[in-house]
């Protein structure tokens, strides 16, 4: 029986043979006199009016709250404000013992485990969050299938080869303090998550028994997917993005357009269309990499293609090529064009905004000039300018349609101005009069 | 023989002297106005006159602005954004209305500080500059509840401010801050109550007082006329109220009317539909605003923002009681009155920055 089967609580009903790990540390107890003491803990509860619950009592965090060594109360005081202890899911739930003995005699219990070992970790935490139906009493939303991505992971394959320094459960979610995903502050949390894994993976030391860089975490803060995230950029990844959450996996050649191809769907249909598609396979590179980087994930900007002289991404292998170069020239020549007209559109728009103009249709026509935008990036990885043309056009129009109604709008105000001067002019000339009139009223009157 | 025609008889006029008179019984003449006679240059009676223009203005913009607004929280932002781009002219109306209330605020503080500096608030004007305070503080209320109306990010914290506001006020402060906001904080139900106290409550309010104010005005500058005779004081100038001041009040509403349409047309209120502006507090706030902001957390172990509350409700009781409190007028009062101003010019200008 695997020592997840012993937790109160996580029920002893679950089967975990199917999940036993491939590494023999775990200790076995002999289960007839376990489901015999727990039949009876149960029949005595049912006769007092109770039901049993993992978190009905608590005298654990109880007495650790009040002890003075602050090794001890600190475990209770994180676990108060943990995801666990919002729950209910009492200290037991992973350490065993008697949480109904106020008394130091709850230690003595025969599944009292103070420090379950890195092996065991894994399959504490899965012993609870691989059961579906206990699961979903607290969140039915959250995946049960964490344990089994770990095991294949890179992390879970370094553990079973005796690699200590694999990260398990509590390595990036903590122990006791540990915070739903959603909580900003949780190590886990997407915003969070580059610094979690570079706690290790930036880590020369703790990486040197590995093959792997150390500059992964400084390379994605300066990527175009950090931008995103930081700007709120729903779906913007971090490193479990691409690489997942517990089933991480080391990403080669081969299996990176696959990574990028579910959010980047368009530019991986045209890169099918680009001369790039059978060279990359003839020379064994990534779809993306060689172009955007790994990591460092380059915004989908004009640098990025051209500027052959000052190191631009065309220019990492074609040095000599003339026609590659050329079409390279001629797609930046197109892109800044389109780009110029967008903007000049959006300035004349945000003029018109400043200038308390109100101009009707402007929103729905500057979200067609941002859609026909968008499309040129996807449209830029065929490498074919004549797919790239109509996109740019596109924009043209859609950026017409934007000055056009800016302009409309001006010529209106053109209109409502010079009303506005001869009544201005108007109300000055009588507000002149009646001053003149006043004064000459006044001098007339003797003092 | 040939009977001679009666002769039309000339039209007899009634006692009044003049058709209206006759009909309605009004005696306010231009004879009697012209026995009126007042100062040149009194600063209150042309803030009053420039009050009353931007209420009127404010009113008939405002009726023009209820056509199209829908006072709702799913649809109030909807149909300002309407109102700003797709009604004629409604930007502009929206800008003479907005443009009006500040003036109007303004106007009142203007009016407040003449009544102060002229020490008008001595017996008689007692009753004159309470009413004219009361005005002050039922105009800065019916403006906040207009920036509550577009419904956007920023309005809504602008109500949220105004209710931690309300609520530092000591004793009812949590029930003021309940009664502004219609619920512990900013929510559905604060919008058609800030509508309901912007067109009708308030305003209905505020022209009763307005009203009051003009007649007490009136009668306070009789009284001073009478004491003057009576001490054998003359004023070194006068001018009759018609047609010298009629003439001026004349040109003060044109100027006016011609001030908040060049402002509206030139400096155009552009409405904030985007939402997630920075957050500043209305203008006429920000100095109250400022304070709480700074104040720290505990003060003499009462918390910050009451202590401020408290502190800022005793000034604004002992300012309503300075009749009372300097029945002579003292030359103190005038530079309290300029210090505290100069402060609150100082905290607006730092807290909307």
């Amino acid at each position: 029986m695997a020592y997840s089967e012993h937790i109160p609580g996580c029920g002893a009903e679950r089967s975990l043979g199917h999940l036993t790990p491939p590494w023999p540390s775990v200790r076995r107890r002999r289960p007839a006199r376990l489901v015999l003491a727990w039949l009876a803990a149960l029949a005595a509860l049912a006769v007092l009016g109770w039901a049993p619950s993992a978190h009905a009592q608590n005298e654990c965090v109880r007495c650790h709250a009040s002890l003075s060594e602050k090794r001890l109360r600190s475990a209770a005081d994180a676990w108060r404000q943990s995801v666990h202890g919002k729950d209910g899911i009492g200290c037991f739930g992973c350490h065993g013992g008697d949480p109904a003995d106020p008394t130091v005699r709850a230690h003595l219990a025969e599944n009292f485990k103070p420090h379950p070992t890195r092996q065991e970790i894994p399959l504490v935490c899965g012993g609870c969050h691989q059961d579906a139906r206990y699961i979903r009493r607290f969140n039915a939303s959250l995946p049960v299938d964490q344990l089994t991505l770990w095991q294949i992971s890179g992390h879970g394959v370094g553990l079973a080869r005796a690699d200590s320094s694999a990260a398990v459960c509590t390595d990036c979610h903590g122990i006791h303090d540990i915070l739903g995903q959603a909580e900003p502050t949780s190590p886990v949390n997407d915003r969070m998550v580059p610094q979690t894994c570079g706690k290790c993976h930036s880590d020369a030391a703790a990486m040197s028994g590995t093959k792997l860089p150390t500059d992964q975490a400084s390379g994605w803060k300066r990527s175009a997917h950090a931008k995103a995230l930081a700007a709120g950029v729903p779906g913007a990844p971090a490193c479990n993005g691409c690489h997942g959450g517990h089933g991480e996996l080391a990403q080669t050649a081969g299996t990176i357009g696959r990574v990028c191809r579910p959010c980047h769907k368009a530019e991986a249909q045209e890169v099918e269309r680009s001369p790039h598609k059978t060279a990359f396979a003839r020379l064994g590179f990534s779809d993306c990499v060689p172009c955007h980087g790994a990591h460092d994930v380059a915004a989908a900007a004009g640098a990025l293609l051209v500027s052959v002289s000052q190191g631009g991404a065309c220019a990492r292998c074609h040095t000599k090529d003339e026609k590659p170069q050329a079409t390279a020239k001629q797609l930046q020549g197109m892109l800044d064009d389109a780009a110029r007209t967008g903007d000049e559109a959006r300035r004349a728009a945000n003029e018109a905004g400043a200038r308390g103009m109100s101009v009707p249709g402007l929103e729905s026509a500057l979200a067609e000039l941002r859609t026909a935008e968008h499309r040129l990036g996807p449209a830029v990885h065929a490498l074919d300018p004549s797919l790239l043309e109509p996109e740019v056009t596109a924009v043209k129009e859609a950026a017409g349609v934007v000055t056009k109604a800016v302009a409309q709008v001006e010529d209106a105000r053109k209109t409502e101005r010079l009303g506005y001067y001869a009544a201005t002019g108007l109300l000055a000339l009588l507000f002149g009069l009646l001053v003149w009139k006043s004064v000459r009223v006044a001098r007339r009157r003797p003092a | 023989m040939a009977t001679r025609a009666p002769t039309a008889q000339p039209r007899a006029r009634g006692a009044s002297g003049s058709w209206l008179g006759d009909r309605t019984g009004w005696t306010v003449g231009a004879a009697r106005l012209a026995t009126h006679r007042i100062g040149p240059w009194e600063v209150e009676r042309y803030a009053a006159v420039a009050a009353a223009v931007l209420m009127l203005l404010l009113v008939a913009s405002g009726i023009a602005l209820s056509m199209h607004y829908r006072p709702n929280a799913t649809e109030a932002r909807g149909s300002v954004v309407e109102i700003a781009s797709a009604i004629p002219f409604g930007n502009l109306v929206r800008g003479v209305h907005q443009w009006a209330s500040d003036l109007l605020v303004a106007c009142m503080w203007a009016l407040c500080l003449a009544l102060c500096l002229r020490r008008l608030y001595r017996r008689p004007g007692e009753l004159v500059w309470l009413a004219a305070l009361f005005g002050l503080l039922l105009v800065t209320q019916i403006a906040f509840t207009g920036a509550v109306l577009p419904w956007t990010a920023s309005a809504r914290d602008q109500a949220r401010m105004v209710g931690g506001m309300a609520r530092s006020v000591p004793l009812i402060g949590e029930g003021l801050g309940h009664f502004v906001l219609g619920g512990p904080d900013v929510g559905a139900a604060t919008l058609p109550r800030a509508y309901g106290f912007h067109i009708a409550v308030l305003p209905a309010i505020f022209t009763l007082v307005a009203v009051a104010y003009w007649r007490l005005a009136a009668r306070m500058s009789e009284g001073l006329a009478e004491r003057r005779t009576a001490a054998g004081v003359a004023l070194p100038r006068t001018i009759p109220v018609y047609p010298d001041f009629a003439l001026r009040a004349v040109a003060v509403s044109v100027a006016v009317v011609l001030v908040v349409v060049s402002l509206a047309t030139f400096l155009p209120r552009v409405p904030g539909i985007t939402g997630g502006e920075v957050e500043t507090p209305p203008w006429y706030l920000a100095f109250f605003h400022q304070i709480l902001r700074k104040s720290p957390p505990d003060l003499l172990g009462i918390p910050g923002p009451q202590f401020i509350g408290g502190v800022m409700t005793a000034i604004l009781l002992v300012v309503a009681a300075l009749p009372f409190i300097d029945p002579r007028g003292s030359k103190v009062t005038r530079w309290l009155a300029l210090v505290g101003l100069a402060g609150i010019a100082a905290l607006t200008v730092y807290g909307l920055q």
